[in-house]
C-alpha cells in the first residue's frame, strides 16, 4: 500500500514543483516504474492466497464438484511449476547481473539485479502459495475479474 | 519452420484451453509463453528473454494511471463523496416519473468521470439505488437496465483504466485514447436517458412517480454548488492538466488522486480508515491487472516470431470483403469472446492480431480503440457470462434470474451498437478532441 501511496506522492510533488518552476525530481520516473513492479510482486502472492486472480470459471463451473476440484488443483500445480521455474530463472539472472555489475540506465541508474530480484521474490512466493493451495483441503472461491 | 496456422493454433488454442480449464489467466499466459519460447526461440535463452521482457513490461511509466484511477474510485467510494453527488441529484429531479432511473444514469455518468472502474461503478450504483427503487415499486428492467448500462460507462469515459491498458498494450497514444472516449461516452449516456424515456412512455407503471419533498430552487442550487460542482476539480485535474500541457496523461492521474484527497479533506471525510481501505483496494486490482500484463508481455512477440501474426494478417486481408465488413467481423469476435471471457483476457488475446490488421486496413488506431472499448463494454453485459450481469445479479432484488438481468440490459446493448454505427459513419465524434490536443 505504501508503494502506491509513495508513487502517487512522488509524481504529485514532481508535477507541482516543475509547473511552479521550483524543482524537478529527476528520479521520479525510474522510482515509480520500479514501484509498479514492486507493488505487483508484493500483491500477487496475497491474491493467490485469497483466490483473487482473474480466472475463467465458466467451463469448470459446469463440472460436477469432484471433477471441478481436480481440474482446479491441476491448474494450481501447473501455476506453481510455472512460477517456481520462472522465479528460479529470475534469481539466476539477478545473481548474474549483480556479478557483472549491470546497470539499468533510466532517469537514474538502477542496479540491474533489482528488477529480476523482485520477480524472483514475487513469483517464488506465488509458487509457494499455489503449492499450498493444491494441498489445501477446501479451495477458495474463484476470484477477481478485471474492471 | 512450422506453418503459421499450426503455430497460431498451438499458441491461441493452448491459451484458450488453459483459460477454460480455470488456470488463472496470468499464469496461463506465462505457461504458454514458456512453451512458445522453448519451441520457437531456442530453449533457455528464450526463457531468459521472457524473464527480461516480463520485468520490462511492468517498469513502464505509461501504466501509472491504472493504480491511480483505481485509487481515485476507491477514495470516492470510501470517503462517501459519491453519495453526496447522488443526494444532490436527488434534489434536482423533483417528482419526475422514473426519477431514480434517470438519477442512476446522471449520477453514474458523473461517477464514471471520476472513477476508472466499471465494476466499482456498477457495484456502487447497485448497492445505492436498488433498495430505494424496489421500495418505490419500480419494475425490474427499470431497476437493472440503467445500472448495468451506466456501470459500463466508466470503461469509456475518462479516466478509464481499460483505456490506459488498451493504449499501452496496443502502443497507441494513451492520452489521445482517454480523451477520445469522452464525447462517445456522453452520447451513450444521452441514449440511455432516451431509452428510459421510451420505456416509461410504453409502460408508465414501470417506474411509478411518488411524492417527495420538493426542493426549492435555492436548495437545488446549493446542493449542486456544494456537492457536484467541486467534483469538476477532479475532472479538470485529470483532463484539463493534459489539455493545458501541465502534466502528461500519466502524471495527470496522480494529480486526480490529489484532487480527490483535497475534496475529501475539505468535506471533512478524509480518514485514515478510508485511506487505507482505498489503498488496499487499489493494490489488489493493480497487482491482479499487472500480473496479467506481465504474463502476456511475451505472448504477442512469440505470435509475431512464429509467423502466426503475419500469417493471420495475410489470411484475414486475403478475403474479398470491405474494410468495414472486417470491422464487423472483429466486433463479432469480441462479442463472442465476451460471452465467456473477461475484457482484460480478451484484449490480451486479440490486440496482437487486431491492431496490425487495423493499421493494414487504414483505420485510425485511436478510433478503433474507442470502438473496441465499446465492444468490450457491450461484452460485459452479453449473456450467458457477461461479468456485469453477475455483479448486477449480486445486488438485484431477491429472486431475480440471469435471464431477467440480460433482458433488462438488451435495450442498452442496442444503444452501444447504435453508437458504434454512429462512430463508423462519423469518426470525428471520437477523433476531434484528440486532434485538438495536437500531436503527442
Amino acid at each position: 500500500m505504501a508503494i502506491i501511496a509513495g508513487a502517487a506522492g512522488l509524481i504529485i510533488a514532481d508535477v507541482i514543483g516543475r509547473n511552479l518552476g521550483l524543482f524537478s525530481i529527476r528520479a521520479t520516473s525510474a522510482l515509480v516504474e520500479y514501484a509498479l513492479l514492486a507493488a505487483t510482486m508484493c500483491g500477487a502472492p496475497i491474491l493467490v492466497r485469497r483466490g483473487g486472480h482473474v480466472a475463467v470459471d465458466s467451463l469448470i463451473g459446469a463440472l460436477p464438484p469432484i471433477a471441478r476440484d481436480l481440474v482446479r488443483r491441476a491448474g494450481f500445480v501447473l501455476a506453481a511449476v510455472v512460477s517456481g521455474f520462472l522465479a528460479s530463472r529470475a534469481a539466476a539472472l539477478s545473481l548474474e547481473a549483480a556479478a557483472r555489475g549491470v546497470t539499468d540506465i533510466r532517469s537514474i541508474d538502477v542496479p540491474g539485479w533489482v528488477a529480476t530480484a523482485l520477480l524472483a521474490g514475487g513469483l517464488g512466493l506465488c509458487a509457494i502459495e499455489f503449492a499450498r493451495l493444491t494441498l489445501q483441503r477446501a479451495l477458495p472461491p474463484t476470484g477477481g475479474q478485471a474492471g | 519452420m512450422m506453418p503459421w496456422w499450426e503455430a497460431a493454433s498451438l499458441m491461441i488454442g493452448g491459451i484458450l484451453a488453459l483459460m477454460l480449464l480455470g488456470v488463472p489467466v496470468a499464469f496461463a499466459f506465462l505457461a504458454m509463453n514458456i512453451f512458445g519460447v522453448v519451441l520457437f526461440m531456442g530453449g533457455m535463452a528464450g526463457v531468459d528473454q521472457l524473464v527480461d521482457n516480463a520485468s520490462a513490461a511492468l517498469t513502464t511509466f505509461t501504466l501509472v494511471p491504472i493504480p491511480m484511477f483505481v485509487l481515485m474510485g476507491e477514495l470516492f467510494f470510501h470517503t462517501g463523496l459519491a453519495v453526496r453527488v447522488f443526494d444532490a441529484l436527488d434534489k434536482c429531479l423533483g417528482r419526475l416519473p422514473g426519477r431514480l432511473s434517470y438519477m442512476t444514469v446522471g449520477g453514474g455518468t458523473i461517477f464514471a468521470t471520476l472513477s476508472g472502474s466499471s465494476l466499482a461503478n456498477t457495484a456502487m450504483l447497485g448497492s445505492l439505488m436498488v433498495p430505494d427503487m424496489e421500495r418505490r415499486g419500480y419494475k425490474k428492467p427499470m431497476i437493472m437496465g440503467p445500472i448495468l448500462a451506466t456501470g459500463g460507462l466508466a470503461m469509456i469515459i475518462p479516466p478509464s483504466t481499460l483505456a490506459v491498458l488498451l493504449g499501452s498494450l496496443a502502443r497507441v497514444d494513451v492520452g489521445a485514447l482517454l480523451i477520445a472516449g469522452l464525447v462517445p461516452g456522453l452520447i451513450l449516456a444521452v441514449l440511455y436517458v432516451a431509452v428510459i424515456r421510451i420505456q416509461l412512455w410504453r409502460d408508465p407503471s414501470a417506474a411509478p412517480g411518488y411524492d417527495t419533498a420538493r426542493a426549492t430552487p435555492g436548495e437545488i442550487a446549493r446542493a449542486l454548488l456544494i456537492n457536484v460542482m467541486p467534483m469538476g476539480l477532479v475532472i479538470f485535474c485529470v483532463v484539463g492538466f493534459i489539455l493545458f500541457g501541465w502534466a502528461t496523461p500519466t502524471e495527470s492521474a496522480a494529480i486526480g488522486v490529489l484532487a480527490v484527497l483535497v475534496l475529501a479533506a475539505l468535506y471533512g471525510r478524509l480518514s485514515w480508515a478510508a485511506l487505507t481501505r482505498s489503498l488496499r483496494g487499489a493494490l489488489a486490482v493493480t497487482a491482479m491487472m499487472f500480473l496479467i500484463i506481465l504474463g502476456s508481455s511475451t505472448f504477442s512477440q512469440i505470435l509475431a516470431f512464429s509467423g502466426a501474426t503475419s500469417g493471420l494478417l495475410a489470411f484475414a486481408t486475403g478475403f474479398d470483403i470491405s474494410p468495414y465488413a472486417m470491422i464487423v467481423v472483429l466486433l463479432l469476435v469480441l462479442i463472442v469472446l465476451g460471452m465467456f471471457m473477461d475484457q482484460l483476457s480478451m484484449m490480451l488475446l486479440t490486440l496482437p492480431i487486431f491492431m496490425p490488421l487495423i493499421t493494414t486496413l487504414g483505420f485510425d488506431p485511436i478510433w478503433f480503440g474507442v470502438i473496441m472499448l465499446l465492444a468490450l463494454e457491450l461484452s460485459l453485459t452479453t449473456p450467458p457470462f457477461g461479468l456485469l450481469l453477475f455483479v448486477m445479479l449480486g445486488v438485484a432484488p431477491k429472486g431475480t434470474t440471469l435471464g431477467e438481468v440480460a433482458r433488462a440490459a438488451a435495450p442498452y446493448i442496442a444503444c452501444s451498437l447504435i453508437l458504434i454505427a454512429l462512430l463508423t459513419v462519423f469518426p470525428g465524434i471520437a477523433l476531434f478532441l484528440p486532434s485538438a490536443m495536437g500531436p503527442p
